[in-house]
């Protein structure tokens, strides 16, 4: 009966561990994706000298997603083995419709995250950035 | 014993003063130092000089033995930039010479980066009772240091450069340090000098270039209409204005881009971009900073000596329309109709 009572209370402080683990390093994952700088998105914009007389700042794509899987790649390293990662560029029409933006001119993206922190749990997260002109 | 020992140290002397008298030269580059018994050995046609890339300083030091017998140790010396004394070379001479080849020659190659400024290089000829040195001093300062970025993007960049060797050679000014320094400079978008000058007491100095090397062609496309001398490098000449001793440099060209193909011309061939006073460095190719250089390119020194005193400031100059447009961070999605892809860390 004593061994019985032992043997549970030790799967349950043991499950109660793990749990306690995963939830500390998937809080990690997930915040280290929440928190991505406005900055290193901001470093990616540039300006479309061909329409001087308008401010025309757009995200070059390449750069953009260089830097933000840098900034995953490096503060994740000892966390996980991989992630997935999605950019998803958009502008609204006049009827306010998404539409997804094929062109070389992009103002808005969506980048989507998700990794797998213990089998079956991952994290899913979602971060918008859009630009807007000041004049 | 006693007497003919004052005798023989008197006579050493009286050699010395002859053997200095005779090796005197009239416009020297080394010193000489502590000459005793010259009658051990002879030197003849002591040579140095930097290699051809301005990275090592060359030489060779012909020695004539005349007492093949006696144990010699020959050696290079020198203090480095961190003031620590290093012994590059030592080498006894004695079993490299016989009755028949009485002649040895000491080579040597220093790096000229492990040296400080105002550097001083001992060769030295040692024997029994006697140490002969030569003293090489140079005032070098390397080029690679002195580089400091202020809080307003700016690379300030002093140099000074004496010739006493009355060679003639190119030498470059290349300030690449400041790709080590903070991973900001990869996101401006131009980069132009200003103010700058070089000083010299040498009147005729040749026309200076400004160089920009990479190793990516991706960014040489930028630049194909400036003529270069080597695949690697393009140049353009920078205009030379004389004050008194001073000459300064500006660069002033009206350069043209074609946003099409993010190429520079000299003249505009459609509806391009007009840049002025700067190196216009379309930040889509931010990914080659790290392997381009830009300096001054001096070329065909005369042989006069001379002395060469410049300061560089380089701008960093982000693209300020950049300013004209503020992003919005949000939590959340727009769309789930999106593909994932996998990234390995």
């Amino acid at each position: 009966m004593n061994v019985s009572i032992f043997f549970f209370v030790t799967v349950i402080f043991l499950t109660l561990f793990n749990g306690f683990n995963i939830g500390i390093k998937g809080n990690y994952i997930s915040r280290t994706f929440i928190d991505l700088p406005v900055s290193l998105i901001k470093s990616c914009v540039l300006v479309n000298e061909e329409s001087y007389d308008e401010n025309s700042s757009y995200f070059d794509k390449n750069k953009l997603e260089e830097n933000v899987k840098e900034y995953l790649t490096i503060n994740l390293k000892e966390h996980v083995e991989s992630y997935n990662l999605s950019f998803y560029y958009f502008y609204y029409d006049e009827n306010l419709d998404l539409i997804y933006d094929l062109g070389n001119y992009p103002k808005n993206v969506q980048i989507h995250f998700n990794a797998d922190i213990y089998k079956n749990i991952d994290i899913d997260k979602y971060l918008v950035f859009t630009m807007e002109d000041l004049f | 014993m006693r007497k003919l020992l004052i005798l023989f140290t008197s006579l050493l002397s009286l050699t010395s003063l002859g053997f200095i008298k005779k090796n005197a030269l009239s416009s020297k580059n080394y010193t000489e130092k502590t000459y005793k018994a010259p009658s051990y050995y002879q030197i003849k046609n002591f040579v140095h000089s930097f290699d051809s890339k301005n990275e090592y300083l060359v030489g060779e030091v012909p020695l004539t033995i005349k007492l093949i017998n006696t144990q010699y140790y020959v050696g290079i010396n020198y203090i480095d930039k961190n003031n620590k004394e290093i012994n590059l070379i030592e080498e006894t001479v004695r079993d490299k010479v016989s009755s028949s080849n009485k002649n040895y020659t000491l080579d040597f190659k220093l790096p000229l980066a492990n040296l400080k400024a105002n550097s001083k290089i001992t060769i030295y000829i040692e024997a029994p009772l006697l140490r002969n040195e030569l003293e090489i001093t140079y005032n070098i300062t390397n080029p690679k240091e002195i580089i400091d970025l202020s809080e307003n993007n700016k690379i300030y960049y002093n140099f000074e450069y004496f010739n006493n060797t009355g060679k003639n050679y190119f030498y470059e000014v290349v300030p690449t340090s400041f790709i080590e320094c903070e991973k900001n400079i990869f996101y401006f978008d131009y980069f132009s000098f200003k103010d700058f000058y070089i000083e010299s007491n040498y009147s005729n100095t040749p026309n200076p270039y400004l160089y920009i090397y990479d190793k990516s062609t991706l960014f040489l496309n930028v630049f194909t209409t400036m003529s270069g001398e080597s695949t690697s490098k393009k140049f353009t000449p920078l205009i030379l204005t004389k004050d008194g001793n001073k000459y300064y440099i500006g660069y002033k060209n009206k350069i043209y881009l074609n946003k099409n193909n993010n190429i520079m011309y000299l003249n505009n061939l459609g509806n391009y971009i007009e840049v002025e006073d700067r190196i216009y460095m379309p930040s889509n190719y931010y990914y080659t900073y790290k392997d381009f250089k830009i300096g001054i390119y001096f070329k065909n020194f005369s042989s006069f000596k001379y002395r060469l005193t410049y300061e560089i400031e380089i701008h960093f100059e982000e693209n300020y329309r950049k300013e004209d447009s503020v992003i919005y961070k949000e939590y959340g999605y727009v769309t789930q109709d999106d593909v994932l892809e996998g990234v390995k860390v």
